[in-house]
């Protein structure tokens, strides 16, 4: 009823009070969800409707139904009812409300904006995260919840978050990583982005995140985590991979090196056995053990060894003997009847303690095939890319260089006859001409024609017009050097005084 | 003694003064002056004067709105920013923007440079940003555009959204305006100005609204237009058909041509990256070349029928 209300004030001098009655019905009926205008509170931009700044606690009437982007930012609202957007936003893409005072979100708050994709609810008071709360979006693909005082996600929250790329969750005061992102049906499928930093979580599901380092950045930086053995194993392994959270936040990171606090990790002593790409070929069917690369044996009491394959994460502490893939005690990986799709590269992830050099990797490759087919091995399919690479580029830089010793050798000034002679000519000019329209102009020439440098000396050193060719010069013939469909580089032309001008367009 | 003192005391003032907040720009401090949230660095309303130095490379988005930054220097950054693709500036009383502001930031995306003081804008700025696709400039003390800007325009390929609305432009160029593909005439936007009313405005208005074009549609009530003369009252565009100027009518045209003569139709939409087809009417045949469909008529009752074109 509230948009009701708003047209009556808005309307002065409607009719005489006999007719008010009627016209309060008139309006009534009449009032449908139309284009309304611009309320006072905000600015109308081409679909942007900006309310921003204006200490607004509730949400200005009549809001115009074509908004795209809807920007609610630092004002004062407190609460959201499940009924705060009191007309539907068919077409509402971005809905701005952060840098505001919102404590409470009641459910289905953003259902009447079932198109949304990109929420922001950042630098607010919210404290926990219902379920229902963000019901019906979805189509949202960027949710912004970072600086406010979560502590706690309800695990049914993004129940219908189904296009959820993008989740900012930073500076809140979570302590246990929000698995249920990944792991609850109907949940995110493509979450590429989860930002977690200054959050207070002090113990990683390692194992879990391992699995999930693939499909995208999980950023951890700013939190108090505790540096046991997995947590180390994680971070050196993301390190070594070059993720991408720690390659932009390394130095956020705790547990750095073997300094810190709360250090719990007993570290082996330091073997310098050098960690090579190593390669694993079994045939299908049979069983193949891959010890855990650099890792000194007996594993310390309490380690634990994990092991990234190319379909999930596993880990040693609790071996089953009888599955297809299992890690034994001492961190050596199992595969028991190895299937094709069994191929791949496979990690083992434990805390080493050591910086890898250029080179060392803690990937093995596995190659489950018949053992006629490949030969040799990964390392020498490696070392011969190597070579034919190595080869590749010195033929290459020979070529060039020969291309460079006949460029010089075949260079020769040319003298061309008459033709334009009233402009003076100085400077030098390389033209390049391959485009065989040029030939049809007279001259025959089949290949790209090559012009010698010119030296500023003689009148009759010039070329004519820019636009044709140089008739005069068939006597240079060289096989076209650089055999593309260029066409004729712009001339330019200088005069004797003026500094050197060459031009080459390619 | 005494010299001692007040010399010691000289020396503390001048060394408080150099340290006073604002005389030199500050960095970008995830505690104090922004929050950071991996990528995203929000220093809005956070008094500040200068754009923090410092921004990190992997910077996507950087709000300063809100702030009092009022000249958005060619060194605000002196490193690229090969992330940062949205820039929020807007709600700083901004009077002057740098020729060369925006060169370290070519993938920038979406600019917001609404509700400032800007009044011009050089038509070289927006250049370097190939990437741009939403551009705002609305609620700005804006009085004319630059004539290469609509030029500059169809240069930015990924631009969808202009802003100019709010602005105190009085004079825009129509035909250069009629000349632009439709999908940008989709997405300029410069109503609620004060402009001159004139017929050419109120057909140029009539036809992108015939055509349903966003910013024509959208904003039918505020297309206001100021009449000639001392009262300068505004008037809404849309009216000048009627009793104001009396202009004509605007009404799409059909074609007329003549036997033998070459009647060229174009076929423009505002979705981007259509194929577009014409349907002939009966068996005329039509020979398809780069580009148009040439078609060629014999007798004249085929003259006169309808050619559609679809996307």
């Amino acid at each position: 009823m509230r948009p009701v209300a708003s047209e009556l004030s808005g309307r002065t001098g409607v009719g005489g009070s006999c007719c008010r009655p009627a016209a309060l019905l008139l309006l009534c009926l009449g009032f449908l969800p139309w284009v309304a205008g611009c309320p006072s509170e905000c600015l109308c931009a081409s679909d942007i409707v900006s309310c921003s700044g204006r200490n607004l606690s509730a949400l200005p009437f009549d809001l115009p139904s074509y908004a795209t982007r809807l920007d609610l930012s630092h004002n004062t609202l407190t609460a959201l009812q499940t009924d705060w957007l009191s007309q539907p936003f068919g077409r509402l893409a971005t809905l701005v409300l952060g840098k505001n005072r919102i404590s409470r979100v009641e459910a289905n708050a953003f259902a009447s904006a079932p198109r949304l994709l990109h929420l922001d609810l950042a630098s607010n008071r919210l404290t926990v995260l219902n379920s229902s709360v963000f019901a019906g979006l979805k189509e949202l693909k960027e949710l912004l919840l970072f600086g406010n005082q979560i502590v706690e996600i309800n695990p049914e929250s993004f129940r219908d978050l189904h296009s959820l790329q993008r989740l900012y969750l930073s500076s809140n005061k979570l302590t246990a990583f929000p698995l249920e992102l990944y792991e609850a049906p109907g949940g995110p499928r493509n979450l590429s982005f989860l930002d977690l930093s200054y959050n207070r979580l002090s113990e990683l599901p390692v194992q879990s995140l391992l699995a999930l380092t693939r499909r995208g950045g999980i950023y951890l930086q700013g939190n108090p985590l505790v540096c046991d053995c997995a947590a180390l194993a994680l971070l050196e392994y993301w390190v070594w991979k070059q993720y991408r959270p720690l390659v932009d936040f390394r130095g956020e990171y705790p547990c750095k090196e073997g300094v810190g606090p709360g250090f719990h990790c007993q570290r082996q002593g330091v073997p310098d056995v050098p960690l090579e790409l190593q390669m694993y070929q079994v045939e299908p069917g049979n069983w193949l053990r891959v010890p855990c690369p650099g890792l000194t044996l007996p594993v310390p009491e309490g380690q634990i060894v994990f092991w990234l394959t190319p379909t999930t994460a596993l880990n040693s502490s609790a071996p089953q003997p009888s599955a297809h893939l299992t890690v034994l005690p001492n961190g050596t990986l199992e595969i028991q009847a190895a299937l094709i799709e069994d191929s791949g590269t496979y990690a083992c992830v434990a805390s080493r303690g050591r910086h890898y050099g250029p080179g060392e990797s803690p990937e093995v490759a596995v190659v489950v095939g018949n053992l006629s087919g490949t030969s040799g091995g990964g390392l020498a399919h490696r070392s011969s890319a190597e070579h034919f690479n190595t080869a590749f580029t010195t033929l290459a830089s020979c070529v060039v260089s020969i291309i460079l010793v006949l460029l010089y050798l075949y260079l020769t000034p040319c003298r061309c006859r008459g033709g334009g002679g009233s402009r003076g000519c100085g400077g030098r000019a390389i033209i390049l001409c391959s485009d065989p329209r040029e030939a049809e102009s007279g001259q025959r020439r089949s290949n790209g024609k090559r012009v010698a440098f010119m030296e500023p000396q003689a009148e009759d050193s010039c070329i004519g017009d820019p636009k044709t060719p140089a008739v005069n010069l068939d006597h240079i013939t060289t096989e076209g050097i650089l055999k593309n469909g260029s066409r004729t580089v712009e001339q330019t032309f200088t005069d004797e005084n003026s500094p050197f001008m060459s031009s080459s367009a390619l | 003694f005494c010299v001692f003192l007040t010399w010691a005391l000289l020396v503390s003032l001048c060394t408080a003064y150099l340290c006073l907040p604002g005389a030199a720009g500050s960095a970008v401090n995830c505690h104090k002056n922004c929050i950071c949230a991996s990528n995203i660095i929000s220093c809005s309303k956070m008094n500040l004067s200068v754009v923090p130095t410092g921004l990190p490379l992997y910077t996507a988005v950087l709000d300063l709105s809100y702030n009092k930054i009022g000249r958005l220097q060619s060194e605000w950054t002196t490193v690229k920013l090969p992330n940062l693709h949205n820039l929020l500036l807007s709600h700083n009383g901004l009077h002057f923007v740098s020729l060369e502001a925006f060169v370290y930031v070519k993938h920038l995306r979406y600019l917001d440079l609404s509700s400032n003081n800007l009044r011009q804008l050089e038509e070289f700025i927006f250049e370097p940003l190939v990437n741009l696709e939403v551009l705002l400039l609305y609620n700005n003390q804006i009085t004319q555009i630059d004539r290469s800007a609509f030029i500059g325009m169809s240069r930015l390929e990924k631009l969808t959204l202009l802003d100019v609305s709010s602005n105190k432009i009085k004079m825009l160029r129509i035909d250069e305006l009629q000349a632009l593909p439709a999908w940008i005439k989709n997405g300029l936007y410069f109503h609620n100005n004060p402009l001159l009313c004139h017929c050419d405005l109120y057909t140029l208005l009539a036809h992108w609204s015939i055509r349903k074009l966003n910013s024509a549609v959208d904003f039918r009530d505020d297309f206001t237009c100021v009449l000639p003369g001392p009262e300068k009252t505004p008037v809404g565009v849309f009216e000048l058909s009627g009793n104001s100027m009396n202009c004509s009518t605007f009404e799409e045209k059909d074609e007329e041509a003549y036997l033998k003569q070459t009647l060229t139709l174009g076929c423009d939409t505002k979705h981007r990256d259509m194929a577009k087809t014409w349907r002939l009417p009966g068996n005329v045949p039509g020979v398809k070349k780069t580009n148009c469909l040439v078609v060629m008529w014999d007798n004249e009752q085929d003259f006169s029928s309808n050619l559609i074109c679809s996307t």
